[in-house]
């Protein structure tokens, strides 16, 4: 075995380590909580498959979550962390819901469309601020975009309050959502719309540009190794700005994507938090754009469990929050098995010889 | 000019410093973490959860004392816990900030949950609060009296923690081997220090800053804890600090500048402003904060630089 594929080894060790470790905990937490630790275990375990509608729910919980992760496989990949992700999911859903309701010469897939194309821009362009000011003044490019989220969140309600908010309905949110743009629904009986294709397709998409197109090898490279891309000639101030726009971009298209067939109106009153999802999401799948739909998939998995527990047991559902921290902790810790690996790696390279 | 009275008044000035309390908590906190090489973005998770261990032990002993030292015991904790996975396990610092703020958004509403009942505050049971103390003779003075005397205690606390934390840092032992870490952790090695012990002293200690900052916010401002009911604060500390050049005198200016950000939005938000707008400027203005602080701090380095080479090139042409 070379070093290469007991690397390959040692990382899918750790992952599973991280999650069976992450899930220990949890059960145990489920144990100490709980009057009746069987009903929430089973509820969180076999509840998302339990009926149609509930693997409906699952899917439709996992299809945001591939966004804001390839979102921030971009995002990170020239080594820059911001939190871009979360801002722009929330202002992508507020903008697609704003300009599907109030572009009214468009109707139906044209409406969808020309939301999606605006969402989009207006999206990556908003992520570059925190960026921009990090690369020309060098400031803490993480603490920026987390604060800027707030401003673009509050931004984002001015909006929703002074042109979407609907004051005649009783419940309380936007304008309905045009019903002729919304999605198709690929299994009847749930929710679960033409999301998902495009959602598989954008995985492709990324995986393409990040590893087989000029400007997805040129943003690695800078992740890798910033001066010695600079030293070749890369412009590595466009490169961080393209792979931001691009990041942000797909963040906030995930967002937008939610306003159609989702929900009937635009009703998102604070952050969504699917920016620090999109982190653990993308930890998860080793910041590669192909292992996202299974790192999505299992996240989307635990919270639709853990939303069930909640509703047919006394376990909150923010235990997932739980399980998502101890897993990135193990996952991004880095010491975490070095010594074994480092042990076998020794004793590899001695049979060799 | 009508809305400039609401400016001049003793009342807006009082507001300044009863807002500016958690963020000077929290600016001494990441100015610690930061003279020892962490920057420390879960200041705000430690504010909540200490925030909550002070209400919920304050509800169930009646005890303030053992609450706040409860509560303070838990940002230590949280501090080390960060160092433990940062240095220790060697994860990436934002990763381990990521996990820990996770961690506590949902474990804060889990404890809550399973004490109260409520997802959403504290307000189901009774817990007890730091009270508000006048100063003896200022209290007189007209205007400054108003201003400065009938703060809560934490207030002053921060206050003289200002004062204890530029003395910790610039004359004692410990802060030496803390600004020696922090400044380069191999130098500091090859002479006989030990960087994990130091770091993970700085960061415990700044978890402390932050823990007292968070028992303010639901202890002395508040008689309540509100899930959320830090917004971002910690890390406006985080911006405050950034701006103070790395002195607890200039971060607790920084944090002042930001308190007043924030009352200016308060006042405003009663005057029928659109209130969106108005919340958001505390956050521009802590942007802008950092942003400028980090223009002026590359042209500091850009003429040091210059006049280097200009002293080299003198030298030179003499030889």
């Amino acid at each position: 075995m070379n070093n290469k594929q007991l690397n390959q080894l040692f990382s899918v060790i750790k992952t599973i380590l991280a999650i069976f470790i992450a899930m220990i905990v949890a059960f145990m937490i489920i144990l100490i909580v709980s009057e009746e630790p069987l009903t929430a275990l089973n509820a969180f375990l076999l509840g998302p498959f339990s009926s149609t509608r509930r693997i409906g729910n699952l899917i439709e919980n996992t299809i945001p979550l591939i966004y804001v992760g390839l979102g921030v496989c971009i995002l990170w990949a020239t080594g820059k962390r911001t939190l871009s992700g979360e801002g722009c999911y929330y202002f992508g859903g507020l903008m697609a819901a704003t300009v599907s309701i109030k572009m009214i010469a468009l109707h139906g897939y044209k409406s969808t469309v020309f939301s999606m194309i605006v969402v989009f821009f207006v999206c990556g362009l908003m992520a570059l601020l925190p960026m921009i000011v990090n690369l020309k003044y060098n400031t803490d490019a993480f603490v920026v975009s987390l604060l800027f989220n707030y401003v673009i969140f509050y931004v984002g309600n001015f909006i929703f309050s002074k042109f979407l908010m609907d004051i005649t309905s009783t419940s309380s949110g936007s304008y309905p959502l045009p019903k002729d743009s919304f999605l198709p629904v690929l299994i009847p009986g749930t929710k679960v719309n033409a999301n998902l294709i495009v959602a598989l397709l954008a995985i492709v998409v990324v995986w393409f540009f990040l590893y087989k197109t000029k400007w997805g090898y040129r943003i690695r490279l800078v992740g890798l190794n910033p001066s010695y891309a600079r030293y070749i000639g890369i412009n590595v101030f466009a490169v961080c700005i393209l792979a931001q726009f691009i990041g942000g971009g797909i963040s906030g298209f995930g967002g937008g994507m939610e306003m159609f067939g989702r929900n009937p109106r635009f009703s998102w009153f604070s952050l969504t938090n699917m920016g620090w999802d999109g982190i653990m999401v993308a930890t998860l799948a080793k910041y590669k754009p192909q292992y996202i739909i299974f790192s999505a998939f299992f996240l989307g998995y635990v919270r639709t469990g853990a939303d069930i527990m909640n509703r047919s047991s006394d376990v909150a559902s923010e235990i997932v929050m739980i399980i998502q921290a101890i897993m990135i902790l193990f996952i991004g810790a880095n010491a975490f098995l070095a010594g074994t690996q480092q042990k076998l790696r020794v004793k590899y390279s001695a049979k060799e010889r | 000019m009508e809305l400039l009275k609401n400016f001049l008044t003793a009342d807006f000035f009082y507001t300044i410093i009863r807002v500016s309390t958690p963020l000077i908590f929290a600016s001494l906190s990441s100015l610690v973490a930061r003279k020892g090489g962490v920057t420390n973005i879960t200041i705000d998770s430690t504010m909540i959860m200490a925030a909550l261990t002070g209400v919920l032990v304050s509800a169930f002993t009646k005890n303030l004392g053992l609450a706040l030292i409860c509560g303070m015991l838990v940002g230590v904790v949280m501090g080390i816990f960060m160092g433990y996975f940062h240095i220790m396990m060697n994860t990436n610092m934002i990763l381990t900030g990521v996990a820990i703020n996770t961690f506590t958004n949902g474990a804060a509403i889990m404890i809550l949950y399973a004490f109260t009942g409520d997802k959403g505050s504290s307000s189901m049971i009774k817990s007890l609060s730091v009270p508000n103390a006048n100063i003896p003779i200022v209290e007189h003075i007209p205007f400054v009296g108003q201003v400065v005397s009938g703060h809560n205690l934490f207030t002053y606390v921060a206050f003289v923690l200002v004062v204890v934390c530029w003395f910790l840092m610039y004359r004692t032992p410990l802060g030496l081997h803390i600004r020696a870490v922090g400044e380069n952790a191999s130098a500091a090695k090859s002479v006989g220090e030990n960087p994990t012990r130091v770091k993970l002293i700085a960061l415990g200690l700044s978890g402390l800053f932050a823990s007292l900052g968070g028992m303010y916010m639901s202890m002395g401002n508040m008689q309540v804890f509100i899930v959320n009911m830090t917004a971002g604060r910690g890390f406006i500390g985080v911006a405050a600090d950034a701006m103070g050049r790395g002195n607890p005198i200039g971060a607790m200016f920084s944090a002042l500048l930001f308190g007043t950000a924030n009352a200016v939005a308060n006042v405003l938000q009663i005057n029928a402003f659109s209130t969106d707008v108005v919340m958001a400027i505390p956050y521009v203005a802590s942007i802008m904060g950092i942003i400028i602080y980090s223009v002026l701090e590359q042209h500091k380095k850009d003429s040091r630089m210059r006049r280097e080479i200009m002293e080299a090139k003198q030298s030179a042409s003499i030889n």
